[in-house]
């Protein structure tokens, strides 16, 4: 810490000497100290020992400009201003220790991080920000969604009429110890007894006005009907169905079936 | 899944079927847990126990039958 108030009284040689040098010390320190010097004068540095800033005394005399901000335990400093303004038309830049400019604004006011530079001017509404992959983002209008036209194509339809997605299958064996092959949107199926079963959603139908399709293995040793509906149990949540042999209940080896909404 | 989840079939006046255990078999599409929770229904508490304990001969799956006291792995949501 060292404080002047640069001013050299009249006095002897050695206090004139020890006064000049204390002055100088000041000059050489900032006048650093954890309170602003005592005497102050227009654009005058002080250091800020209590706070670690360097300010400098405003050109009315009446206030500190704080310029930047030191850590004294790192040795490192940061520029403590509302605003930095190029020095000249090169604009400004930010690099990395290793002198790589990692963000930049040019004089036209371009921003640009290493790879990529963004756009000037606003876009129009709705427009979003799109890359054109060698580094130049612009706006323009969003790329336009899916048509059905697009939907056909995807499932190889001929025609103009439309695609109804299968919103829920699965296929399992019920005989044995009842097990499923595959799925999906089901969270299970249960096993209600001899040829009775129920197939649970994963994900629930938006209603109960869904078409299920079902098809399940013909036993070769027995007179078996078909696969049903179990019209008792038929919701948003799961739909059952029944396997028959004539009167009695049977159970398939194959039950598939496939929901459409 | 090597999981099944065990509950009784409520009785139901003038349904076509009446009682006997359900044996849900999930996908894997959900946890074992919360197929049980989901499927099993509304109140009904329920069991979980390995496939080996499940019978693989259906000769008599109608007369399956559970204790009640053993249903303790929770409730149907």
């Amino acid at each position: 810490m060292s404080q002047h108030d640069f001013n050299i009284a009249n006095q002897g040689f050695p206090a004139f000497r020890a006064d000049l040098n204390s002055g100088l010390e000041a000059l050489a320190t900032n006048s650093s100290g954890s309170t602003q010097p005592s005497t102050t004068f227009a654009y005058q540095f002080w250091y800020d020992e209590a706070n670690d800033l360097l300010k400098m005394r405003n050109s009315d005399n009446d206030a500190w400009i704080t310029l930047a901000s030191f850590d004294q335990a790192t040795d490192e400093w940061e520029v403590r201003s509302a605003v930095v303004q190029a020095v000249d038309a090169a604009g400004l830049s930010i690099k990395t220790d290793d002198g790589t400019t990692r963000f930049s604004v040019d004089d036209s006011g371009q921003v640009s991080f290493e790879n990529y530079s963004f756009p000037i001017a606003d876009g129009s509404a709705n427009q979003v920000l799109q890359t054109d992959g060698a580094g130049t983002l612009v706006f323009d209008d969003p790329p336009a969604g899916y048509t059905d036209s697009d939907a056909l194509d995807l499932f190889n339809a001929t025609g103009s009429a439309p695609v109804y997605a299968c919103r829920a299958w699965v296929n399992f064996d019920g005989t044995g110890t009842v097990s499923i092959r595959d799925s999906g949107n089901v969270s299970s199926i249960t096993d209600d007894g001899v040829g009775r079963y129920e197939v649970n959603f994963a994900t629930a139908m938006p209603d109960a006005d869904y078409s299920t399709v079902a098809m399940s293995a013909r036993s070769a040793s027995s007179e078996q009907e078909g696969i049903y509906i179990n019209q008792v149990i038929y919701t948003t949540t799961k739909f059952g169905l029944l396997e028959t042999n004539g009167s009695e209940k049977f159970d398939p080896s194959i039950v598939s079936a496939a929901v459409f909404r | 899944m090597n999981q099944r989840i065990l509950y009784k079939t409520p009785q139901i006046p003038g349904a076509e079927y009446q009682g006997g255990i359900a044996v849900i078999v999930p996908t894997g599409e959900l946890s074992v847990t919360e197929t049980a929770k989901k499927d099993v229904p509304t109140g009904l508490p329920y069991k979980i126990v390995d496939v080996s304990d499940i019978p693989s001969d259906r000769t008599f799956r109608d007369a399956w039958d559970i204790e009640e006291a053993e249903l303790t792995d929770g409730v149907g949501e």
